[in-house]
């Protein structure tokens, strides 16, 4: 279910972060402090990005930050960010403006999460409600209701 | 050879590949095709026999490129594009 999936107490809006590492460290700092991973999940991040490059960057807009579920995994959570001032994870990249933050268990439990990214971003209005949200409550209802 | 089987990979096989293989299943409804069974792994699960046809993303492409039957995806979550290959591959 995406409710235990996603929390309103994980959506954020955020002004700005000073860079692609920061974007990283600041999507991962709630699902690490709260337990769900630990910081070798952002660790493993980190290392992928150098092998190769910004897999999680999927279009326009979205970094749906993750790495496999072998890195400091302890249970499935997501937290949302939505930042008011893009940033790229390489220089010719997509501008981003939504960190989707991935942890996964196993390669199923996560379904409606994603399964929520994939028909916000199928839809431009969609999209451009989830970046005009203006509390996390808005962004977690986004979520809940684009679910199936 | 009749494909009844896709594979849709990605690095940690949960992110995009789960994504993809969402897209995949809805587009084959779409086109009317049924009986293929499509799943979603990471790269290093997979050997050219796992599947009948892969889907995977441009930036893994030069890891399946031994591969003989492929979908490489530009723009990774781009339905018209998944569904023009699906076309393609399944001569519709």
């Amino acid at each position: 279910m995406i409710k235990d999936l996603l929390k309103v107490k994980n959506c954020f809006i955020k002004e700005s972060v000073k860079n692609w590492e920061d974007a990283i460290c600041v999507a991962c700092a709630p699902v690490i402090e709260q337990g769900y991973c630990t910081k070798e999940y952002e660790d493993a991040v980190f290392e992928n990005t150098e092998k190769f490059g910004p897999y999680y960057v999927l279009c326009e807009n979205l970094a749906l930050i993750h790495a496999s579920n072998q890195s400091g995994v302890n249970e499935t959570q997501m937290a949302v960010t939505v930042l008011k001032e893009p940033v790229r994870f390489k220089p010719d990249g997509y501008d981003v403006r939504i960190l989707v933050t991935l942890v996964a268990k196993d390669n199923h439990s996560h379904m409606e999460g994603i399964q929520a990214v994939s028909n916000i971003f199928a839809d431009e209005s969609k999209v451009n409600s989830l970046l005009n949200a203006s509390t996390p409550q808005e962004i977690y209802n986004i979520f809940v209701e684009n679910v199936g | 050879m009749a494909i009844r089987s896709i594979m849709c990979c990605c690095g940690s096989g949960l992110g995009s590949s789960m994504m993809v293989s969402m897209n995949v299943e809805k587009a084959l409804k779409n086109l009317g095709i049924t009986g293929v069974s499509v799943d979603h792994t990471s790269l290093s699960e997979v050997n050219p026999n796992s599947a009948d046809l892969f889907v995977v993303g441009r930036d893994l492409a030069p890891q399946v490129a031994s591969y003989p039957s492929k979908i490489i995806l530009d723009r990774i979550m781009d339905m018209n594009e998944l569904t023009e290959k699906l076309k393609e591959v399944f001569g519709k």
